[in-house]
């Protein structure tokens, strides 16, 4: 390499496209180095099984960020999934897991039709469905734990490979390796960026833009439902906790793979994937430390803000430009 | 070989906004393989006329007949339906995406194997060919956010031709683009012309049309005032339609001003948009900017105010004898500075008005140890700028939202009046300012040279220049084409230099 003619903004953008994937690798030797327990198989199936729920739920977030808005109301969507799941816990499994996506599905449709359609604001919108939606699961379960049918928890513990890759997570994966495919190949994908980049241009130059979006946050419902479907297969059960919280940590982990709260910018594959396996990794490791349970918010958070900061000075950076 | 001859008429086209007629009565022809220049200052109706034809405004009245047929432009898609591009002076473009995609956004090839896919090679492929034949020799695989502005534009134009676009409108195009760029866009818009589409060339620049164009339509006013073939006429004459009188405005006069330099910047560069400008304001006079859009007017004094980055140059203040070299945000603390739209950035819009007129000298004020600011000061000198300058307001505690332009305009006048600045600086303050008000506002501004500060004048209309200006500089493609003083500071002798008449 020859140095000179390394300059300044080569670094910057360089740092602004791998960084967080530097720091990912450097956590996982630093951890390596610190912990005996922390590169077995048996651990990393852990971090697995840790990650698949948010994994599934940030793959479709991602979507709706691409086209410059935010989904809030992914937790509470897990949650109604999951009650589905226990509402129809007499019937066939394919039954439930029918209908939970198809639940999934409609509520990111009401949420689309509002964005987009009504043309409210995705961040406020979102932010009261999310106390709306889970305020109805908690109508339906009494806000009290249900277990689910016998059956459907059973796939939550297959593992494959001597006991080493849960299904659970490979069926995030592959929803991963899908949308990815979909933002990159189809022609929606192609408009989800244009959408995020110029929505007046997309417009103008006939673009579907209301139509985009209602799709992205439908996709993002699904998805949602998915995360709260294995979560519940996982437990076996359904309690008030589930998928609470979960969309703080989906944004977070969007926005530190590298998209854009801004719109336009950002992948699943490896993006969202690395920011999850960051924050789960994180909290994985330092357990295995031994280390208080209660740093983990403190460390999460600061690695937020980095990644929000570097998000704004990176879009600043490109408008100037 | 038959030549697709197509024929593009505007017949009688009438618009008004709500108290402005903006086109009167217009009617122009364009045909296939011929570049049409459109030329007027600003506010003469170009822009309106082609957006009639981009199909962003309708017409109050008239019609649009494409080869004898008559063709209805209701939304942007239904130009677009009837092959009419429209380049935006604001470029269209999706920053983070491939050159390719943006040509082909709204037309990405089929993926033939995969249902659903689009086809990633077939779409370079495309625009390969759609760039290729505009001459160009961009890399369909670059990002947009990569090109430079003049890059960008050629991509609108490959988007145009690849949609199968045959009337190409063009928006002042070279507004922002270097020599070179300038270059190559006419090299395109030529290759366009040798496609045989219909050109429309908005521009003020008469060089370019005489360079580009194989016709000129001259609007002034709202109003068709000459066209014909660029080669019939001559420059002086075109000018002439542009400006519309050969008379002198008189200036109101003239007042001896002091040699005494207040402020100096040299050298100020910020690529292409000022390459190197020069200029002394003196104590006691006004010194008028005057230069078409694009000329780089507006880029001098946001760059020597700090509101946009200076590449280089250095500001020199002088007071008391002393000479400080300060940098751009410093300035900005000497100057006064009346904005450009006070709206945006000159009002506290939902405020009272005395609160406005005070709040440039709230530290004259502030009282006592704790530096409190004392409001009742306050709104007694307020009241007193309110009766001098006559404000119209039914009391010094109104919100200043509900004043009319004029009176807006003077509370913000007063708020400097208050502080007493050395230098002051106009931009454009008898925006949207009724007649009345304005005749007030430059008999202010002449009173407050006389008692020595030193103002410099940025207006977009002529007669305000000449009428108030002790000097003027004219800029054109960011540099000061000429310095115009007494009797040399007349409306013809500013728009002939402005539109690029050489001295």
């Amino acid at each position: 390499m020859q140095f000179a003619d390394f300059n300044l903004s080569q670094l910057r953008n360089f740092i602004f496209s791998y960084g967080f994937y530097i720091l990912l690798f450097f956590l996982v030797v630093l951890f390596g180095f610190i912990s005996n327990d922390f590169l077995t198989v048996s651990n990393w199936t852990q971090i697995s099984i840790a990650s698949c729920f948010l994994l599934a739920a940030s793959a479709g977030l991602t979507l709706v960020l691409v086209t410059g808005n935010i989904d809030l109301s992914i937790g509470s969507i897990a949650y109604i999934a999951a009650t589905v799941v226990y509402l129809t816990a007499d019937y066939h499994p394919l039954i439930s897991v029918l209908s939970a996506i198809l639940v999934g599905a409609s509520f990111g449709l009401f949420n689309g039709f509002l964005v987009a359609y009504l043309k409210m604001n995705s961040l406020l919108t979102t932010l009261g469905l999310m106390i709306a939606y889970r305020g109805l699961a908690l109508v339906i379960t009494g806000g009290s734990m249900h277990y689910i049918g016998k059956p459907l928890a059973s796939f939550g513990s297959v593992k494959f490979f001597s006991n080493s890759l849960p299904l659970i997570f490979l069926v995030s994966f592959l929803l991963m390796a899908l949308l990815q495919v979909i933002l990159k190949k189809t022609r929606f994908g192609t408009y989800c960026y244009a959408v995020g980049n110029n929505e007046i241009a997309a417009t103008r130059i006939g673009i579907p833009v209301r139509r985009v979006k209602a799709l992205a946050f439908v996709i993002s419902g699904v998805c949602a439902a998915i995360s709260g479907l294995l979560l519940s297969m996982y437990l076996g059960e359904i309690t008030t906790f589930t998928g609470r919280g979960m969309e703080f940590q989906a944004v977070a982990a969007v926005v530190i793979g590298g998209t854009s709260l801004f719109g336009g910018r950002g992948n699943v594959l490896p993006g969202t994937m690395a920011g999850v396996l960051l924050l789960i990794i994180i909290n994985n490791g330092l357990g295995t430390r031994g280390v208080s349970p209660y740093i983990y918010p403190f460390v999460a958070g600061a690695l937020i803000f980095i990644a929000i900061y570097l998000d704004s000075i990176k879009n600043r950076y490109m408008i100037k430009r | 070989m038959t030549i697709n001859q197509q024929k593009l008429a505007m017949l009688n086209i009438t618009k008004s906004f709500p108290g402005v007629d903006a086109l009167a009565n217009v009617s122009i022809t364009a045909n296939s393989g011929q570049i049409m220049g459109l030329v007027g200052v600003n506010g003469a109706g170009k822009s309106t006329l082609m957006n009639i034809l981009g199909g962003i405004y309708s017409n109050d009245s008239g019609k649009i007949v494409l080869n004898n047929k008559q063709i209805h432009l209701k939304s942007p898609n239904d130009a677009a339906k009837n092959g009419i591009a429209f380049i935006h002076q604001d470029l269209l473009y999706f920053a983070s995406q491939t050159v390719a995609e943006n040509i082909y956004m709204t037309d990405l090839p089929k993926n033939n194997y995969i249902p659903f896919f689009t086809s990633k090679s077939k779409v370079i492929e495309n625009a390969k060919q759609v760039l290729d034949m505009l001459g160009s020799d961009i890399n369909p695989n670059s990002l947009m956010e990569e090109l430079s502005t003049g890059e960008k534009q050629i991509i609108e134009i490959a988007r145009a031709l690849a949609t199968g676009s045959d009337i190409v409108i063009f928006d002042e195009p070279t507004s922002s683009l270097s020599i070179k760029e300038k270059e190559r866009l006419f090299k395109v818009v030529r290759k366009l012309k040798s496609e045989n589409k219909i050109i429309i060339y908005i521009s003020h620049f008469l060089n370019e049309i005489q360079e580009l164009c194989d016709t000129y339509v001259v609007l002034r006013n709202g109003r068709l005032v000459g066209n014909g073939n660029v080669a019939d006429e001559t420059k002086n004459n075109i000018i002439r339609m542009i400006i519309g009188r050969d008379l002198l405005t008189s200036k109101s006069a003239t007042k001896e001003t002091s040699n005494e330099t207040v402020l100096e910047i040299k050298n100020l560069i910020q690529g292409n948009l000022l390459q190197g400008i020069n200029l002394k304001l003196n104590k006691g006079e006004v010194l008028g900017l005057w230069g078409l859009m694009g000329s780089g007017r507006t880029e001098l004094i946001r760059t020597a105010l700090g509101l946009d980055p200076m590449e280089s140059g250095e500001i020199n203040l002088y007071q008391k004898g002393d000479t400080n070299q300060v940098s751009p945000k410093q300035l900005l603390k000497h100057c006064g500075y009346v904005t450009e739209s006070r709206r945006i950035d000159g009002l506290f819009i939902s405020e009272p008005v005395w609160k406005n007129i005070t709040s440039g000298n709230l530290s004259h004020y502030s009282k006592g140890r704790l530096n409190l600011i004392d409001s009742k000061s306050e709104m007694q000198s307020a009241q007193n700028h309110i009766k001098n300058l006559k404000i119209k307001t039914p009391s010094h505690s109104t919100t200043i939202e509900n004043l009319s332009g004029g009176n807006q305009q003077k509370a913000i006048f007063s708020r400097w009046l208050d502080k007493r600045p050395k230098i002051l600086i106009l931009d454009e303050p008898t925006r949207g300012v009724d007649v009345g008000a304005k005749q007030e506002i430059g008999n202010l501004i002449t009173k407050l040279a006389q008692e020595g500060a030193a103002i410099l004048l940025i207006s977009s209309e002529i007669e305000e220049i000449v009428s108030l200006s002790n000097r003027v500089l004219v800029l054109r493609d960011g540099v000061i084409a000429h310095e115009a003083l007494e009797e040399n500071i007349n409306e013809v002798n500013l728009m002939s230099i402005a539109l690029g008449k050489e001295q």
